[in-house]
């Protein structure tokens, strides 16, 4: 590994740990691919490739003129480059903009109809089988009976959505869960209504450029008074070169409901790097309550930091009506750049807002993360826990924005960054920004930075653990205030994610 | 093993001073960490909840000794 030279290795460290460290790159569980027949859109964005996506989800005209103000805009933008995070110039017209398998351009009606390749991905990738035959699009599926947890998935694959599963039943709760473009042709009145009100048009560049090619993504609708039955998810997975996955998702939890939504994605192993620029709109009403749950695992690339995805990624929620809850949970293992501050305006009063994350930097993985809470109302109240991790040659960046306007009387916030490092090459950064515009409102800000400690691992040892497991427990405890935030059924997934993220890297 | 002499109410009456505080210190760590969006400080709620212990061994205490 390139970096942990020999003249690296501190003293005492053993061979074990060091060939450890050498293999952690090479222990990304999702990197194959699937070799299947795409169809492709030509390169570059530009008009035609816009009306071309738009056609290709048979999209009415208003969304191809939105389309088509947003990539106006986008054209006069510059990217950004405030942020810790140094990558090669993006050609973003050597890229591909719509992927999609040729099997899916008719609906397969059976399940012999479904290319297996696909089939044998969401097999692979740990699918069940039951929600696997609704992945799959064939008619009826929803209709049998549900085998083990029950969880809805909307699997994103390259450009598209395979299929949802779960839509009769939370049908008959009144919840709307489809693909966003199936709700631009379903439900036009609710997404014409939402879509682009938390994140404008031209809110940044990648936002701007997500609003004017994206190609599929999820859509929820929580009518009033509603509980969602079950879990919702998403799955999105990159496999085709040369691709960037735009995805846009939009969920809105109407007066008095509740929701709770878990993302989660991976990407096959390359040399190049792809690129993936997402937008998250959340709108929650009065008295409403939404968590949303990220385990992001995209291909972080090899240990020499040779390819990778570059996440730049737009999350934002709005707590418009009074008592509105809204609450972020993220894992972010993967990626080689990492670009992404979920937050919440919090306009309603009495609403709150909860940010908790965890952002792990390996090898010469860069995280900047962070969060916004924009307090407008009063009585409002937020609290924020981010826990970084960075090993290696890894560059973690906490950037954080609290803003207390002057109506915002009363408001709270908490802040909780904490750093670890694991060897002596990588590096935690904190940038914690707060505004108060009125004098009765209260931040607090709290921030630690420490290393595994020698010590600890020398306790854990001695009881016969080695020391991979070691590490993994010390971290563990490092994250627990974050895991314990995450649905119950993916707290021991992400647990373990964290662990082998780390895996051998003590240095 | 305990005296079997000594009547279980003085026993009882023994533990309750001791008893009872622990218990209401440790509803008010319980109480600040099920209302985390409050705030609310453990400075204050537990030695509360040490006090409401106290107060209510101190009852106990005084009901006991009124009735035997």
């Amino acid at each position: 590994m390139a970096a942990l030279d020999q003249s690296d290795v501190k003293e005492g460290v053993d061979q074990g740990t060091v060939d450890a460290v050498r293999e952690v790159g090479g222990k990304y569980k999702y990197g194959w691919e699937t070799e299947i027949e795409m169809e492709y859109a030509p390169k570059g964005v530009n008009d035609e490739i816009v009306r071309l996506i738009s056609a290709k989800n048979d999209e009415p005209e208003w969304m191809t003129e939105w389309r088509l103000q947003a990539l106006t805009r986008w054209e006069k933008m510059d990217e950004p480059k405030w942020a810790m995070v140094h990558y090669p110039e993006i050609d973003f017209q050597d890229l591909y903009y719509y992927a999609r398998p040729k099997s899916m351009e008719v609906k397969p009606k059976s399940l012999d109809e479904v290319d297996p390749k696909l089939l044998a991905t969401y097999e692979k990738l740990g699918i069940p089988l039951k929600e696997q035959m609704i992945l799959a699009g064939v008619e009826g599926a929803e209709d049998m009976p549900a085998e083990g947890r029950k969880v809805a998935v909307d699997a994103v694959f390259d450009s598209v959505s395979v299929g949802t599963t779960f839509q009769a039943e939370l049908k008959k709760a009144g919840v709307i869960f489809c693909s966003i473009s199936e709700a631009i042709k379903e439900h036009p009145e609710l997404v014409k209504k939402y879509l682009g009100s938390v994140v404008p048009q031209s809110d940044n560049f990648y936002a701007t450029l997500n609003s004017a090619v994206f190609s599929d993504g999820s859509f929820v609708y929580v009518p009033p008074g509603v509980r969602c039955p079950m879990e919702l998810s998403t799955y999105f997975r990159i496999n085709a070169e040369n691709t960037g996955q735009f995805e846009r998702t939009l969920i809105i939890a109407d007066k008095g409901s509740y929701v709770s939504y878990l993302e989660g994605c991976t990407a096959p192993k390359r040399d190049t790097a792809q690129l993936h620029a997402a937008v998250v709109e959340i709108i929650v009403e009065e008295d409403a309550e939404v968590k949303y749950s990220t385990v992001q695992n995209w291909y972080p690339g090899d240990e020499n930091g040779k390819g990778g995805i570059y996440n730049f990624v737009t999350k934002r929620a709005d707590c418009r009506g009074d008592r509105s809850k809204v609450m972020w949970t993220q894992v972010e293992t993967g990626s080689a750049v990492t670009w992404k501050y979920p937050s919440c305006i919090l306009r309603g009063n009495e609403s709150q807002g909860e940010f908790y994350s965890i952002a792990i930097a390996n090898n010469f993985q860069q995280a900047d993360t962070g969060t916004k809470m924009i307090h407008l109302g009063r009585d409002t109240k937020s609290r924020i826990v981010s826990k970084g991790i960075s090993a290696g040659r890894a560059q973690n960046t906490y950037r954080g924005l609290v803003s207390m306007h002057p109506k915002a009387k009363n408001s709270r916030n908490y802040t909780q960054c904490d750093s670890l490092l694991i060897g002596d090459k990588c590096g935690a950064h904190t940038v914690p920004y707060i505004e108060v515009k009125n004098n009765s409102s209260r931040c607090e800000h709290e921030a630690t930075t420490s290393k595994v400690d020698d010590e600890q691992l020398f306790y854990c040892r001695q009881r016969g653990m080695d020391e991979e497991a070691a590490v993994a427990l010390v971290v563990n405890g490092f994250c627990k205030d974050v895991l314990q935030a995450l649905p119950m059924e993916f707290a021991m997934e992400a647990q373990q994610l964290v662990a082998i993220s780390l895996e051998g890297s003590v240095g | 093993m305990a005296d079997p002499k000594i009547p279980l109410s003085a026993r009882i009456a023994a533990a309750v001073p001791y008893v009872l505080p622990v218990i209401g210190g440790a509803g008010g760590m319980l109480w600040v960490n099920m209302h985390r969006m409050e705030f609310l400080s453990p400075v204050f709620w537990i030695p509360l909840g040490v006090f409401i212990g106290w107060l209510a061994s101190r009852v106990i205490l005084a009901l006991m000794s009124r009735r035997w």
